[in-house]
């Protein structure tokens, strides 16, 4: 018979004991504390096929611990999330589908570990319509064979009204356009990167608005019948090397139309790129990728900072003025280290009064060999 | 953002306020004004209390005036209001009364929803009225609850008027908008579609992800008025 498991008590109650033998991964994560009464386990075994492995359980698992956190200020949920969304009719679905609840990306490119998701914001579940926020992740490789990472987060505008698919369209063009003008340039300088972006820009604009009835995700008008207007979304991204420089510092190449935000975090300090007096000039209900100038400029991040691209369903909470809000700090916590896709999604899924826009982060965490598991 | 309470943290959840003017004087029961408000209240209650963003981000107040003005339901969330109280007719119709005590209460309202942690928004009022105002000194306290200046808690009012209000007072208070009854149209009908323009108001100006104060179109019945622009002081 096996030795005695390692793994810990609440983990080990969904888990048949190893075989004889076998390798168990030394534990070195901090298990949550287990805060539920499990459920009794009534689902039907299977007869034991494998001569003598032992048949596999499965269980409920914890569902309390993986709820979204509450951050209001008087630590009670919102109306919306007083109810689970199968008992509440105010979770509706899109009825084209495709609501996209959540879309969610990780993975790693060079010494990048990156982790995306858009959440779909309560309005949205209310009102039975779609996200409205998006987010598009593409490679490219420089001469030198120095491969980077390119990000787009885009937030169509609510009054626009085919903005959903404005703005997944507008990521997904941006972002694989630039990635490969830019590998075709051969180098991620500050001048081929300002060219490549205008153009990138107008070529979006145009391809856009360019679909085919019964295209995926495509409005049922013709596209003839759609303004511009109506297909307005906010546009942030990020061309981010996947290596450092000596030092381990690396150029953030970053472009802005419109009110989405870009942070780095820095040991557990939130900065706004650019701060927030360069903001202040522009008016966020009105710039968009159709309408907005294209800011462009460069950051620097160390190995020991983190990158978040969001939208304002994110970035209005993260912090007011001088004031880190809850949100802030929890995400500060939450995404000090890569973490496992499911807890970013549910981290990403926290619930106050108001906060109803849906949510998009990108987060970039640079020599992610550097984080134990 | 600073909060009244250093116990309590600011989270960045965001309220909006809103206040319920309602012309209470006895002309208001002759021509079928409080049967029509009565009517409409309880539905504009259900239709925010049943919508779970609407509900948790606005507030609501009913504040009727007469000879003097009453705070018939304090600011408060819809889904913790038991049911709306029924207005009933009085005297006059002293626009004054209730322009001082929303001075009075907006204050003290903010101050409460800040001291819980809470980002407030400029307060939007609906003012329902079926005649003239029979205070000829009105308009001192009109100016001390509106002239931002003086008054940092100064609200954004939609005036609505009925049957015998003057198109030129009625759009005098609206600072935002201001909509009059169309000649011939009964009252009581004007101000059930008046009830149902404020009820969709509130549900997309607090329904919206970023609240935002949505200005009803001109009800069924109404017309939009211009609104008066105060010109520059006299020089010297």
């Amino acid at each position: 018979m096996a030795s005695k498991p390692k793994w810990k008590d609440w983990f080990s109650k969904s888990r048949p004991e190893p075989p004889e033998g076998s390798e168990q991964p030394e534990d070195r994560t901090e298990q949550p504390e287990d805060r539920t009464e499990q459920p009794e386990d009534r689902t039907e075994q299977p007869e034991d096929r494998a001569g003598g492995q032992p048949p596999l359980r499965v269980s409920n698992g914890p569902r309390e611990a993986d709820s979204p956190p509450v951050l209001s200020s008087s630590g009670e949920r919102s109306t919306f999330a007083s109810k689970p969304w199968w008992k509440s009719d105010w979770w509706l679905l899109d009825p084209e589908g495709h609501s996209g609840d959540v879309d969610c990306d990780v993975g790693t490119v060079g010494d990048l570990a990156v982790a995306a998701a858009s959440i779909r914001g309560n309005s949205h579940r209310v009102d039975g319509s779609r996200c409205e926020d998006s987010f598009a992740l593409s490679t490219g490789k420089t001469g030198d064979d120095g491969q980077f990472l390119v990000v787009a987060v885009g937030d169509g505008l609510g009054s626009a009204d085919h903005s959903s698919y404005g703005s997944r369209r507008a990521t997904y063009l941006f972002a694989n356009k630039l990635a490969s003008r830019l590998t075709t340039r051969g180098q991620l300088d500050k001048d081929s990167f300002s060219e490549e972006a205008e153009r990138v820009r107008k070529e979006v604009i145009v391809a856009v608005k360019q679909w085919r009835t019964d295209d995926y995700f495509a409005p049922a008008l013709p596209a003839a019948d759609v303004s511009t207007g109506s297909l307005e979304t906010t546009l942030t991204f990020a061309v981010v090397p996947a290596a450092a420089e000596e030092g381990g510092i690396r150029d953030v190449l970053i472009g802005f139309v419109g009110d989405s935000p870009l942070f780095k975090l820095s040991d557990g300090t939130w900065t706004r790129v650019p701060d927030a007096a360069a903001e202040d000039l522009i008016d966020p209900t009105t710039q968009g990728l159709h309408s907005g100038p294209l800011e462009l400029g460069k950051t620097t991040l160390r190995d020991d900072e983190v990158l978040v691209l969001a939208t304002d369903g994110i970035g209005n909470f993260v912090r007011r003025g001088d004031e880190v809000l809850p949100v802030g700090d929890y995400l500060a916590e939450a995404l000090r280290a890569p973490i496992e896709p499911a807890a970013f999604v549910t981290g990403l899924m926290f619930d106050f009064v108001s906060a109803d826009d849906d949510r998009t982060a990108v987060v970039c965490w640079p020599n992610r060999q550097q984080h134990e598991a | 953002m600073t909060v009244d309470n250093p116990e309590v943290r600011a989270t960045g959840e965001q309220i909006l306020p809103f206040y319920i003017l309602c012309d209470e004087s006895a002309s208001m029961a002759y021509n079928g004004g409080i049967d029509a408000i009565n009517e409409g209240l309880p539905e504009l209650h259900a239709a925010i209390a049943a919508d779970p963003l609407v509900s948790d981000k606005s507030r609501i107040c009913l504040i009727s005036f007469s000879d003097d003005a009453e705070v018939l339901v304090p600011l408060a969330r819809a889904a913790d209001i038991d049911a709306m109280p029924g207005m009933a007719e009085r005297g006059a119709t002293c626009y004054g009364e209730a322009f001082r005590m929303l001075k009075a209460q907006i204050p003290q309202d903010i101050a409460n929803l800040r001291a819980d942690g809470y980002q407030v928004f400029r307060p939007a009022v609906f003012f329902i009225s079926d005649g003239e105002p029979t205070d000829s000194d009105w308009r001192g306290s009109y100016q001390e609850l509106t002239d931002r200046a003086s008054n940092p808690h100064a609200p954004n009012i939609i005036a609505f008027g009925v049957d015998a209000a003057d198109p030129a007072t009625i759009a005098e208070v609206g600072t935002t908008a201001a909509f009059l009854a169309q000649q011939g149209i009964n009252p009581g009908n004007a101000l059930k579609e008046i009830m149902r323009s404020l009820t969709n108001s509130i549900v997309q100006s607090a329904g919206s992800s970023s609240p935002t104060l949505v200005v009803p179109p001109a009800p069924d019945g109404t017309i939009a008025l211009e609104l008066d622009v105060m010109g520059d002081p006299e020089p010297g």
